[in-house]
């Protein structure tokens, strides 16, 4: 599994924080669930680093292209 | 014109899409029975309100069985009367109009939701079952005092709502 | 290796040096106004959620004004004469035809900017009679000194002169290539400057006709609903402007910098054409409880703003495609694999991704304003800011600046200073536009409202389904500061690239479409025939509403007083030094002459 490059660890954990962080708002206005925002923020955090950590090792990645992919790491 | 096959998928998706935010509304408009602020309400001379008898004295009257008028003054940085209070299991009218800039009428956590213009008057009628107490406040800027620009709609429960005589001023 | 290669071609400074030097006008003019719009931003993002209030409530809306115009007039407008004027040089690969006459229009704007800009901050000064307190929106009988309609005025004016250049482009080049289409470019110019016209006939009568002879007391009648309609007839299509900019970076840059080709010219040609004919005619949907204008008109905007959707819808569809095919073409394969491949470590590529990943989440919520009966929970509360940050404040906005990365060194033949910052800043953008836009929508499904200093009332208190307002307010101020960084961080380097040393071979060439201008019907260079059926949309949607509206209330109204919009702040904080800038401001005003009041 290819190692993802760091611009592409920082834009992914900026959109899956932002993600993540808007479930909570789904989560209160359509169902109706209260979250406490400390908590999920650190939940939030939790999920973004070790999704980045995961990534930046090569335990998860998105699949592995042809060698002419590497270049552009 | 070469038009790829997904595109073509998309574009029908596109319009099936457009068509469906159409019919939510008019289901809301038909069905439902939502009627937009519209130009019922009528012109007024924002200069002369004191000589039109609603605004004259704002205030809520009742006209019919368990229906209510209210006439409201939305002017630099007030709501007249306030409080509006009217009984639970009522139909409450609301006609707003401006002495001075335009102005906005939110009863806050309803769709209670109208704009006030100088020279237009404002119909807005809605229904009121729970008895309860609302805020109302402006949310067209209308100059410095803007955000301390706020009045009270109190729902009474019916057996405790007196009539004839709940306005102040 | 480095990912920006050299290509070794000359850059748009190398082949039009003169047109070069007013396009980076206009771009510093546009990113001076944004410097200055951020910062009052970032106040009114701590001081209404009351975590810093650093000036008075009063002046808060002083703040409001001066962000709304530098943002969305001054900001976005000078951005596009300089996008267009490149875009327009370059495609026809030809000078415009009178420098002099270029630099003309583009002073006018500055001219303009600066009289509405005076008008605006004299609202900071208590001695000065000069206030323009009446927010983007200007709506009679709230009244500006005539400088601020006189500074839009002249703007407009120089907007219009701008588009003429465009057009004598076109003819010149039309002349010399009669049998060729019209160049991609070119054409989103042409068509934009066309809605343009159209929709700029609506605050031209309201300003020129009604507010500035009202505000130098020619007559002291006016009447509100007219001029409100009259300045939405504009307040539409004007986000259009603003976007179509941005569509015209998406279509014919981004394939480019993502490594492919534009799927299809046509199709993007015939986008374009819509917003021509759709933008204008639609204007009442930001009207839908006002009084004074019957039902039926506003369900015709309503479904025509529903219609509306289809260009951006589609643009989603070609831009995704554009950029899937580049990523195809540097190695990506697989059913999401391909993302890999795209060159996030460009600024310029990121930038415009993101800024398109978010207009996706402002269109969604566009259309919960467009839907009529829907509109009555969310009209005027902070919902509204919500949405419209993330279609002008991210997809144009942030779309521009990516851009601008790209742009910068084939007008200046030097570096960016830094992409790694330019990096971070689109991701702080994101981040903190994410936040903040998040938190206006919720809280303005709560009933908090917009345009307000202070939205905490004594007599009730808003009503959460989950969290708290406070939480709320603090995200919206922490969102809002990140964007304040964002900005400082794109500014600092555009400023600090004057600085990287000169280099040759920066030129960036564009790829040819897939499907090339010749695959799409000749008519959709028929500019007069969709200019004539835009016109007879926008005459059907607005004749009836304002004829209605004139023989219900008059022409003058129905008897409504001016009101100056001359707030006493009640700090008297700028005093000390505008006592020192007194007496030259006070000629100024003299000659200017305080008539507002």
């Amino acid at each position: 599994m290819n190692r993802t490059s760091k611009a592409g660890i920082l834009v992914g954990s900026g959109m899956l924080f932002i993600i993540v962080w808007e479930i909570r708002s789904a989560l209160g206005l359509l169902v109706g669930i209260d979250t406490n925002p400390q908590l999920y923020m650190l939940l939030t955090l939790a999920i973004v680093g070790l999704t980045a950590f995961a990534l930046a090792i090569g335990l998860i990645g998105v699949t592995p292209e042809t060698p002419a992919d590497e270049d552009s790491s | 014109m070469n038009i790829h096959n997904y595109e073509k998928l998309w574009l029908v998706l596109a319009m099936v899409m457009i068509i469906g935010f159409i019919s939510t509304v008019v289901y809301g408009a038909t069905a439902v029975g939502i009627e937009m602020v519209n130009d019922e309400g009528g012109t007024i001379d924002s200069t002369a309100l004191e000589e039109d008898d609603r605004f004259a004295e704002p205030r809520v009257e009742q006209v019919g069985d368990n229906e209510y008028e209210a006439y409201v003054v939305a002017r630099q940085f007030i709501f007249e009367p306030d409080p509006i209070e009217v009984p639970a299991n009522s139909t409450l009218t609301f006609y707003v109009t401006s002495p001075d800039v335009i102005h906005g009428f939110e009863v806050v956590g309803t769709n209670a939701n109208a704009m006030v213009i100088p020279g237009e008057v404002t119909e807005l009628t809605v229904e009121l079952n729970e008895p309860g107490e609302y805020g109302i406040l402006c949310n067209e800027y209308c100059g410095g005092g803007h955000h301390t620009m706020e009045g009270k709609l109190i729902v009474h429960p019916e057996d405790e709502f007196e009539q004839g005589g709940e306005t102040d001023e | 290796m480095s990912e920006q290669l050299e290509s070794g071609a000359p850059t748009f400074l190398d082949d039009y040096p003169e047109e070069a030097a007013v396009v980076k006008a206009a771009l510093w003019s546009s990113f001076i106004a944004l410097a200055l719009g951020a910062v009052f931003g970032v106040i009114q993002a701590l001081h209404r959620t009351n975590i810093l209030r650093v000036i008075d409530s009063a002046d808060y809306y002083t703040v409001l004004t001066a962000h709304g115009v530098l943002m969305v007039v001054s900001f976005t407008i000078f951005f596009l004469v300089g996008l267009f004027t490149w875009a327009t040089v370059r495609s026809f690969d030809r000078g415009v035809e009178s420098i002099r006459y270029t630099w003309t229009w583009y002073g006018l704007m500055v001219v303009g900017t600066l009289m509405a800009v005076v008008a605006i901050l004299g609202g900071f000064v208590p001695s000065l009679d000069i206030s323009a307190d009446v927010l983007f929106t200007f709506y009679a009988p709230m009244q500006a000194h005539p400088l601020f309609y006189g500074g839009l005025t002249i703007f407009v004016i120089g907007t219009w002169l701008a588009g003429a250049d465009w057009f004598w482009t076109w003819r010149a080049w039309k002349a010399e290539n009669p049998d060729e289409r019209i160049p991609l470019q070119g054409f989103m110019v042409l068509t934009t400057m066309l809605m343009w016209y159209l929709a700029t006939i609506g605050i031209a009568i309201a300003v020129v006709v009604f507010l500035l002879p009202w505000s130098l007391g020619l007559f002291d009648q006016i009447n509100p609903l007219l001029t409100r309609t009259l300045f939405w007839f504009w307040g539409h299509p004007v986000v259009y402007f603003w976007l179509m900019p941005a569509y015209l970076l998406w279509y014919t840059v981004l394939p480019t910098v993502a490594g492919g080709r534009l799927f299809s010219d046509p199709l993007a040609r015939g986008v374009f054409v819509l917003f021509l004919l759709l933008s204008t005619p639609v204007g009442i949907h930001h009207q839908y409880v006002d009084p004074g204008i019957a039902s039926g008109f506003k369900a015709i905007a309503m479904t025509n703003t529903m219609f509306l959707l289809l260009p951006s819808l589609l643009t989603a569809f070609t831009v995704v495609a554009s950029v899937e095919h580049g990523a195809r073409q540097r190695g990506g394969t697989g059913l999401f694999g391909w993302l890999r491949a795209l060159p996030w470590r460009d600024p310029a590529f990121t930038g415009m991704m993101l800024a398109g990943l978010m207009f996706a989440a402002g269109g969604f919520s566009g259309m919960i304003n467009a839907g009529m009966n829907i509109n009555y929970l969310v009209h005027n509360t902070i919902w509204v800011p919500g949405h419209f940050h993330l279609t002008v404040g991210t997809a144009v906005a942030l779309t521009f600046m990516a851009a601008t990365y790209w742009l910068w060194p084939q007008l200046t033949n030097r570096r960016l200073y830094s992409r790694p910052i330019g990096l971070a800043q689109v991701v702080i953008w994101f981040v903190g536009m994410g936040l903040m836009s998040n938190a206006m929508h919720v809280m303005g499904l709560f009933g908090v409202p917009r345009r307000t200093a202070e939205p905490q009332y004594e007599g009730f208190e808003f009503v959460t389904s989950f969290g708290s307002i406070t939480e709320l307010r603090l995200q919206l101020a922490i969102g809002g500061t990140l964007l304040f960084i964002s900005t400082v961080l794109f500014v600092s380097n555009i400023a600090l690239s004057t600085g990287t040393p000169k280099l040759s071979g920066l030129g960036k060439p564009l790829s040819e479409p897939l499907s090339g201008a010749h695959d799409s019907p000749e008519i959709l260079d028929n500019l007069k025939l969709w200019f004539a059926i835009a016109f007879v949309l926008v005459v059907l949607a607005y004749s009836l509403p304002l004829a209605s509206i004139i023989s219900r209330g008059g022409i003058l109204g129905p008897g409504v007083d001016p009101v100056p919009m001359i707030i006493e702040p009640l700090g008297a904080t700028l005093e000390p030094l505008v006592a020192s800038l007194q007496p030259p401001l006070g000629r100024l005003a003299a000659v200017v002459g305080g008539v507002g009041a």
